[in-house]
This record gives structure tokens, sequence and C-alpha cells, in this order.
């Protein structure tokens, strides 16, 4: 039963990759080009999926952001433009970076936060320790 | 009792602060799939892709209706669409979203025609420009050419009468 549950896991994100394949005929002839382009697509966020970049989505919606990813490089257009762009369209959701600013700013704190509450804690402990060592009750 | 020893409620507290703010974004009904349209208070974008353009909106009270063929709620929208026209003398403005002309075509003959002007968009560009997440899409849009309201899906009659009729008569 086990194997069979590997087995079948295994083939499963064997599969994933395939699945999440975009239509070779949609790439820039200039690999530079096509480059910067994918590495766009891993910015962006699907805006019909819950959490897929549209490197990985095979929405129509998403193919049609690609297409006018390309089709804004061809044209000369810098990446912040072209991130710009999308993020007037569809605001935050469309990055898979928030920006930091007010509504987010507790967010990219949290991890900060939350080193200061533990170090404050250890800080604590470590001192209770100290005092119980002091006092010549530690085993 | 020492007051350290209540140190360790610290963590239990920040745990059921964190609970309580998330329980009640949750709760809060919004459907997450909806994202906000940047668009709304702002005018019209400028666009030009044959049909129609942003300066065709201004003027009165109008209507700019993301469509396809292939897409089954739009069939379901479409008589208040035409209802609103009929009665109320609101513009239309179409982008037909991904699709053929042919196939279009049918469509308007089965279903007739509401639109003032229908725009092309077999490559979804317009839909991007407008932030559409889906077909149809529907947007409202003042006299003075701003976008005031987004409806995500089909419009219903409880869209037309509490937000569409009203900005008409001039009382929102």
């Amino acid at each position: 039963m086990k194997t069979i549950l590997r087995t079948i896991l295994f083939l499963t994100f064997l599969h994933a990759p395939a699945m999440a394949m975009q239509d070779p005929r949609e790439k820039l002839f200039d690999p530079a080009l096509e480059q910067r382009a994918q590495s766009l697509f891993h910015d962006l966020r699907c805006v019909v999926c819950q959490n897929q970049t549209i490197a990985d989505s095979n929405a129509a919606i998403a193919a049609d952001m690609r297409a006018m990813v390309r089709e804004q490089l061809l044209a000369g257009a810098d990446d912040d433009s072209i991130i710009n762009m999308l993020h007037d369209r569809y605001g935050d959701y469309v990055l898979m970076r928030p920006p930091v600013d007010g509504r987010t700013g507790l967010l990219w704190l949290m991890p900060l936060i939350g080193l200061a509450g533990g170090g404050v804690v250890l800080l604590f402990v470590l001192r209770r320790a100290r005092t119980q060592i002091d006092r010549g009750d530690a085993p | 009792m020492n007051i350290r020893h209540l140190a360790f409620l610290i963590p239990l507290l920040l745990l059921l602060a964190l609970g309580g703010l998330a329980g009640t974004i949750l709760l809060r009904g919004d459907d997450p799939s909806v994202i906000d349209n940047p668009l709304i208070g702002h005018a019209a974008p400028p666009m030009d892709f044959g049909g129609w353009n942003h300066n065709d909106l201004k003027g009165s009270v109008a209507l700019v209706n993301f469509f396809a063929s292939w897409c089954p709620p739009c069939e379901a929208e479409h008589p208040i669409l035409t209802a609103l026209r009929d009665t109320h003398k609101i513009r239309i403005f179409g982008v037909n979203v991904r699709d053929d002309t042919d196939r279009r075509d049918s469509f308007l003959k089965r279903l007739g025609n509401p639109y003032a002007a229908i725009a092309d968009d077999p490559k979804g560009e317009i839909s991007i420009l407008w932030g559409t997440t889906g077909t149809p899409e529907t947007f409202l849009i003042d006299a003075n050419g701003i976008v005031r309201h987004r409806f995500s899906g089909p419009v219903t009659d409880s869209d037309v009468n509490d937000v569409i009729l009203p900005m008409i008569r001039g009382t929102r």
C-alpha cells in the first residue's frame, strides 16, 4: 500500500513541470529579451489563480499577459514600466512580492517583531537560569 | 505571585490577538477572488482599438461591457442589458473578448444587439487595459467619463436597481 502511494506521489510530482509548461511558440526570438520576459513572468501573479505566477499558469488571461509583456519588451519598454502598467490595472494583487507600504508594513515587519519577541523571552529565561545557578539550586 | 511568572502569558496573548485578527478578516465575508479594480474613481483608460474609444464614453452615463459568444453568463445578462438600453436609453459599449467575428455576429443576431458600438479584443489587450479578470465584466461610467463601478460577473436586477438606475437619475 505504502509503495503504491509513494509511486503515485512520485509520478504526480514528476508530472507537475509538464502541466506548467508555456506554449513554446510564444517564445521571443532574442534569447536575452526572452530571459527578461521569463523573469518578469515570475514576478507577476495570475489574476484568476489563487497563487500562481503567469509563468506557470495556462489560464487564457495569463497567456494574454505574457503576450503583452513580450510585446512591450519588443517595443523597448523597461521592466519597471511593464510592472507598473500591470500594477495600475490590477493593483497589488498582480505582484508576487507585495510592496512595503502602510497596509503591508506589519506583514513585512512580522519576522523582525517575532525575532525581537523571541529574543526578549530568551533573555528572561537565560537571566533566570543564571540567578538559579548563582543561588546554587541548579542540578 | 511574581509578575514575572506571568511572562508565559505573552505568547498566548499574541497568539490570541493574531487569531482574532485572522478571524475577523476571514469572517468579514469578502470574496477574495474578486480583486479590487484600481480604475474606480479614475478616467476610463485611453484606448483606440477600433469600434469605439474613451472619448465616446463622455456625455451621459454609459456602460462598458466585456462579453463573448463563448460565455454563457454573458447570455444570461443579455436581456438585462437590452432592457437597460431600451427603457433607460443608456449607451452600452461592448468589448468582444477572445472571440471570432462570425460567432460574435451570430450571437448578436440570435439575442439582439444592445451595443452602441463594439471593440474587438482578440488578444485580450483591452481586457488587460481595463484590469478585467473574467468575462462578463461591466463598468459603469459617469457622464464625465469617470469609472464609478465594476460588476464582476453578470449584471443582475439588483445591480441595476441599486447602482445603475440611481446613477442615471443622478442620485449618486
